[in-house]
């Protein structure tokens, strides 16, 4: 699948409003991939992801950091919710959005990690799998 | 020790993503590191997103009023001076509404660890700009961008004589523990300022935005010495393109405001007049009772 094809599916599936946002999904959920996934790993997938794709992950360490959580993985992908100016679903709160972003977060995971999954061979799949954070894991998993 | 002794079963309420949960699980960390049990250590924090920290822990804590947690902690400090006291609340918090009494802690020395969750903006409010927001950072109450400088905390810091100035950043907890550890080690007050982002409010300072600007300063610089004011001084003014993560300045022999505080020399106030642990007879809880419930 090429860079256009992943952006179309990625927004079929979410029901994203525009082109742009989507890209800025995809960008911050593969940033976040990024973090825990080990450089090392990078190699094999190169030539399953379009290098449009690939350039998000250059940023993986060597050693990702043991401690790289669930809570972080999200803070890369809520940061793409717009957060003010939507309706406000909280009773009574002014949380306008900010009460259900990582709801809206995990949705969007799950819409990139669905097509993600659908792009590379069974061993990557299994293994990017392995290296998520537990609450992302089980996401990755059921997507 | 494992860092899930000092979990605590309230409900958490920061977004989700937010970088406060990564100080936290950092701060846990580095406790459980020390191996000091819950009992030995106070968190104090005053107002603010950040500052409900000592709520999701199980240690002592103290939510003190706006801007005011470094001198309760500094009382408490001097109290006991055995206990392992540490400062967490936000940048409005600490430099902002807190400003004056973060300017003399750093002269004063006490043996503090101050944490700094600096997410540059108001967040527990909605989203206005705070002390360390950048200039033209556009919030409701700055529509057309903020007009004043932000303020450089770690600059600050070494010149009001600060003897411990570091950064850490959410997005590497593993750091921030190191640098957690470093902190409460130190003898005298520490200043870590964390970069945090706020993921609701403040769109501009992102993951993303902090991820492709910071460095870590002992990997980029093998010979940097964090013991000369001057390359600290340099490295604090980096702002911008290249954003250094780690310790700037660590002074030691220094003397704490505790070391020079003659009542202080023979014994703390607590195990003097009001001691427990040397002769904890059941009438001096009774006596202590009447004077303090």
């Amino acid at each position: 699948m090429d860079y256009e094809g992943f952006l179309d599916s990625v927004r079929d599936d979410g029901g994203f409003r525009s082109r742009e946002e989507t890209k800025s999904i995809v960008a911050n959920v593969f940033r976040a991939i990024a973090e825990v996934l080990p450089q090392k790993h990078l190699e094999g997938l190169s030539d399953q992801l379009p290098s449009e794709l690939m350039v998000y992950l250059r940023g993986a360490h060597e050693e990702p950091d043991p401690y790289f959580d669930e809570h972080l993985f999200l803070g890369w992908v809520v940061s793409t919710i717009d957060a003010t100016g939507e309706r406000d679903k909280t009773t009574g709160g002014l949380d306008l959005y900010a009460d259900y972003s990582g709801d809206e977060a995990m949705r969007r995971c799950r819409c990139v990690f669905k097509v993600l999954k659908s792009t590379v061979g069974a061993d990557h799949r299994t293994s990017i799998g392995s290296f998520l954070p537990d609450g992302i894991s089980a996401l990755y998993q059921s997507a | 020790m494992d860092p899930r002794i000092y979990n605590a079963p309230t409900k958490n309420t920061w977004c989700a993503g937010c970088g406060d949960f990564a100080i936290l699980r950092a701060l846990k960390l580095a406790l459980a590191e020390q191996v000091i049990a819950p009992h030995e250590v106070l968190v104090v924090s005053g107002i603010g997103c950040g500052s409900k920290l000592p709520d999701y822990m199980n240690v002592n804590g103290f939510m003190t009023i706006h801007g005011r947690p470094l001198p309760v902690a500094t009382g408490a400090a001097l109290a006991n001076p055995e206990l392992k006291v540490v400062v967490v609340n936000g940048d409005g918090d600490s430099y902002g509404i807190g400003g004056n009494h973060f300017l003399h802690t750093c002269r004063r020395n006490p043996n503090i660890t101050h944490i700094v969750e600096n997410n540059q903006v108001y967040g527990l409010t909605k989203g206005q700009y705070s002390p360390t927001s950048d200039k033209g950072y556009v919030t409701t109450t700055s529509p057309d961008g903020s007009m004043e400088m932000a303020l450089n905390p770690l600059a600050v810091a070494l010149a009001a004589g600060s003897t411990f100035v570091a950064r850490g950043f959410a997005g590497d907890p593993k750091q921030m523990a190191q640098l957690i550890v470093a902190g409460m080690q130190h003898n005298g007050y520490a200043l870590i300022d964390v970069l945090q982002p706020c993921v609701t409010f403040n769109r501009v300072n992102t993951y993303d935005w902090y991820r492709s600007r910071i460095y870590k300063l002992d990997e980029m610089d093998e010979t940097y010495d964090p013991s000369s004011s001057e390359a600290a001084w340099e490295k604090a003014h980096e702002w911008e393109e290249r954003i250094p993560t780690g310790i700037l300045y660590n002074r030691e022999g220094i003397p704490t405001y505790e070391d020079q505080v003659i009542q202080l020399r023979d014994n703390s106030p607590l195990k003097g007049t009001l001691s427990l642990w040397d002769d904890p007879r059941p009438e001096q809880y009774e006596s202590l009772k009447e004077q303090f419930v």
